[in-house]
């Protein structure tokens, strides 16, 4: 890996990002929005809530956090289509760049745009809704952590789908996001989910990062078992993604599937 | 016979009345049924807004266009039901297959008898085998066409074609050509043609405008243009010392050159070339080889475009 | 006003619906999984399995949302398909007006919303036993209403992406989500501020889903919300009209109409 050229790439998105008004959009708009539309929402519901849970916390807590995999998993991948739409694709491969430096540099980029999203969301949520980041806890880290590389392993697998089928399956950049929420128990415990779906929802790591994140706003701690479970397959289900991306890149490269798709 | 298309003193500028940029500035011209006229110009030169003002797609500073004697203005539908474009930055829609996309335009345009028009264009531009894919999925030369038979569907009385081979194999290309020109002949279809070919508009148009900076500079036919400019180079291989015609031309103010010892080129109006070429006999010099070049429309185009051109 | 041309758009849409996995995600999957998040929630605030009183009013909220949603993004996204193919110009230099196309698009819209109204009242029938064919007569009445509401909301969005250039693609389906919070989608807007409970007195949906709510929890037929909606879409499309019309004469003038297909 030559950093000089994981800077370029770097550099490169942050010239392009500067040039379009509205990724800012990506960055401060929706984050802002959803929460003012969540808090809002849940301001309400604490209010005709049957429970004594402060709703409020919990499920601006849980819109915050989700934000990590939601950014996370569109990001990549976004950075990816724009290169192909504009078609330069081919000239990024056709300089020594390789696509691990290519990654680098599109991931380091992505991980600048989650801060500024993170902190902004924190500064709104914090002057309207007294949410802040000491509401987490030093359990912040983690789950921002996980939820993040989550996104990555999702959207790896998406672009790899991408190169490989082109188009028609851009739309995944967007579902994946929607296919997940529900499952992943972002705003309702586990035990919420009819019993066919609780199954499913216990092979994503998320939905133990936001079951542990609302025990820990009751302030009934973590279950490290549960948090060691969900790391475990995060890392399981990212080396996979990976050695998929890579495969699939490598296949694409062999039979010339991005020009043709492109 | 009514001019299937006139334009007068069309005029656009864009940005603010004072500090704005004029694109188009004063143009005039009008295009009778079954002629061809060649627009041409470098780019900026206002060539593109002049063609999507034509269609409506941006509305002139000043001017009138009207199409069958009607201004274009008041009577935009029944305007463009007769005409059509063609260009590589007017596509159709791309995840929708030939056929549907041809289906849908005709349906626009209210052709009738739809798939017979489909099948007969399909044919003529050679693209029957593409008909059910994905139009994104088709090479850009097969896009090209596919445009074009988009462009034919309604049986236009007016093709706007912008660089309509730009992005074809020389075959196509001719194919293409050959298309427009029978297309004119038989049927009497008047062409607006943008091209960056020098050699295929000289061979298509009957007409060719010049276009800089907003201005038509030039208009006639493509022998007339070339004529106006005049000059033709006559490269004379002789035998015997070169000192004897080195005299002669400079005692006559021939403009020349000598690129190798015993070869001179001499640039001149067409017709002194026989006075040069007896003057140069009758001073004893064996000439062993003639070539003469006659100048193209691409000449024509640079004279213009550098600025040595007098109307 | 060309009925004939009008048929050809929806024929268009039609072609277009049927290679594009993205329109299908969008309207069937996004509202099923928005609204089982939002049964979830109702589920969970109830604190039992039966959904409640505010729970009911969640779910039939979402249902009906979808109204506004779909017939919305109809409008904006089928102008922003030509744009993306670069076809928008071939289509406006056919005989076909701005009128034409949108009135195309509308109806369009109308069906999918329509499709995605009646799937999600049955996802909420199977999980929770809410019917809102028990509104009986009145439902037709207030899935018009809320779709008025979205071709008027569409109509002002398509004109600022004209103005914007389709840069600003993602107002297309972001911007309507203010409805939520405003138009009293899921609560009635006296829990709202003052100020903002003026400003949701603009909205129609602010008195159709007060009338959707009286009715199917009440047992009351509030005519007068019913009548007053009417009227405030009659105005929201007047308004959205007004718009597009001045966004499309300045970008014919400006030179912005011609390269929205770039």
């Amino acid at each position: 890996m030559n950093w000089h050229r994981v800077g370029a790439m770097v550099l490169k998105n942050q010239y392009a990002f500067r040039r379009d008004v509205f990724r800012i959009f990506d960055i401060f708009w929706w984050p802002a929005f959803q929460l003012f539309i969540w808090g809002l929402f849940s301001t309400y519901l604490a209010s005709a809530s049957a429970n004594r849970v402060n709703l409020v916390t919990v499920l601006l807590g849980g819109i915050i956090i989700w934000t990590f995999f939601d950014r996370a998993s569109k990001d990549i991948s976004l950075a990816l289509i724009d290169e192909l739409w504009n078609k330069n694709f081919i000239n990024l491969f056709s300089s020594p760049l390789t696509v691990s430096e290519y990654l680098m540099g599109v991931v380091l980029i992505s991980l600048l745009k989650l801060f500024i999203s993170a902190a902004f969301m924190f500064l709104i949520a914090g002057a309207f809704y007294s949410v802040h980041i000491t509401t987490f806890g030093w359990y912040f880290v983690p789950a921002a952590v996980g939820l993040t590389l989550m996104g990555w392993t999702m959207s790896l697998i998406v672009q790899a789908c991408i190169m490989r089928w082109g188009h028609t399956v851009e739309v995944f950049i967007w579902a994946i996001a929607t296919l997940v929420q529900p499952f992943s128990c972002v705003f309702y415990p586990l035990r919420a989910l009819p019993e066919w779906a609780q199954t499913l929802a216990r092979a994503l790591p998320t939905t133990y990062l936001f079951e542990n994140m609302r025990s820990n706003m009751m302030g009934q701690g973590i279950i490290l078992s549960q948090l060691g479970l969900s790391f475990g397959l995060n890392i399981l289900y990212f080396l996979v993604a990976l050695w998929f991306f890579y495969r699939t890149f490598a296949y694409a490269k062999a039979q010339g599937l991005i020009i043709k798709n492109y | 016979m009514e001019p299937i298309l006139t334009v007068s003193h069309l005029s656009k500028r864009f940005g603010s009345p004072t500090h704005g940029f004029v694109a188009v500035d004063d143009v005039s011209f009008t295009l009778r049924e079954g002629e061809i006229l060649g627009l041409l110009g470098p780019n900026g030169a206002g060539k593109t807004t002049t063609i999507t003002m034509l269609l409506g797609l941006i509305l002139p500073t000043a001017g009138d266009i009207s199409y069958f004697g009607k201004p274009f203005g008041s009577h935009r539908q029944a305007s463009l039901a007769r005409i059509n474009f063609a260009s590589s930055y007017a596509q159709v829609q791309s995840k929708v297959t030939v056929r549907q996309n041809l289906l849908i335009y005709a349906g626009l345009y209210a052709v009738r008898d739809t798939s017979r028009r489909i099948a007969e264009l399909l044919r003529l531009l050679e693209v029957e085998d593409t008909a059910d894919q994905l139009f994104w999925k088709l090479s850009s030369g097969q896009k090209t066409r596919v445009i074009l038979a988009k462009a034919l569907i309604n049986r236009p009385r007016l093709i706007l074609l912008d660089e309509p081979t730009s992005s074809l194999d020389p075959d196509i290309a001719a194919k293409v050509i050959d298309i427009i020109k029978t297309l004119q002949k038989k049927e009497g279809v008047a062409i607006l043609y943008t091209s960056h070919n020098m050699r295929e508009v000289e061979e298509v148009c009957d007409r060719v405008m010049i276009m800089s900076h907003g201005k038509i500079v030039a208009e006639d036919t493509p022998l007339e243009l070339t004529k106006k400019i005049g000059n033709a180079r006559v490269t004379v291989t002789f035998d015997g010392p070169s000192e004897k015609v080195f005299s002669y031309l400079n005692a006559k103010q021939y403009r020349h050159r000598f690129p190798r010892g015993q070869v001179v080129a001499v640039d001149l109006p067409g017709k002194a070339i026989p006075k040069l070429l007896f003057g140069l006999a009758n001073e004893g010099v064996w000439l062993t080889d003639i070539d003469i070049e006659k100048p193209g429309l691409e000449e024509v185009f640079l004279s213009i475009t550098k600025g040595s051109y007098e109307r | 006003m060309s009925a004939n041309r009008i048929v050809y758009i929806l024929l268009h849409t039609w072609y277009h619906f049927i290679h594009s996995m993205e329109t299908w995600v969008d309207i069937f999957w996004n509202t099923t999984v928005n609204l089982l998040i939002f049964i979830f929630i109702a589920k969970l605030i109830a604190g039992g399995s039966a959904v409640g009183v505010e729970g009911a009013g969640l779910i039939l909220g979402m249902v009906f949302w979808n109204a506004v949603w779909v017939g919305q993004y109809n409008v904006t996204i089928g102008a922003l398909w030509e744009m993306w193919s670069k076809s928008f110009n071939t289509l406006f230099i056919t005989p076909l007006t701005m009128e034409e196309f949108i009135v195309g698009q509308m109806i369009s819209g109308a069906l999918k919303s329509i499709i995605a109204v009646v799937i999600s009242a049955l996802v909420a029938y199977w999980l929770t036993g809410l019917s809102v064919i028990t509104l009986g007569w009145m439902l037709p009445v207030y899935v018009f209403e809320l779709l008025a509401f979205s071709w008027g909301i569409g109509l002002m969005v398509l004109a600022l992406i004209m103005r914007l250039g389709t840069d600003a693609a993602s107002l297309s389906w972001s911007l309507v989500f203010l409805v939520q919070p405003f138009g009293g989608v899921f609560y009635a807007v006296t829990v709202l501020p003052d100020a903002l409970q003026k400003i949701a007195a603009l909205f129609p949906s602010t008195y159709i889903f007060a009338a959707i709510r009286a009715q199917y929890l009440d047992g009351v037929l509030e005519t007068g919300n019913t009548w007053r909606a009417l009227g405030l879409d009659a105005v929201w499309i007047l308004l959205g009209y007004i718009a597009l019309r001045l966004a499309l004469r300045q970008t014919l003038t400006s030179g912005a109409f011609a390269r929205l297909s770039e």
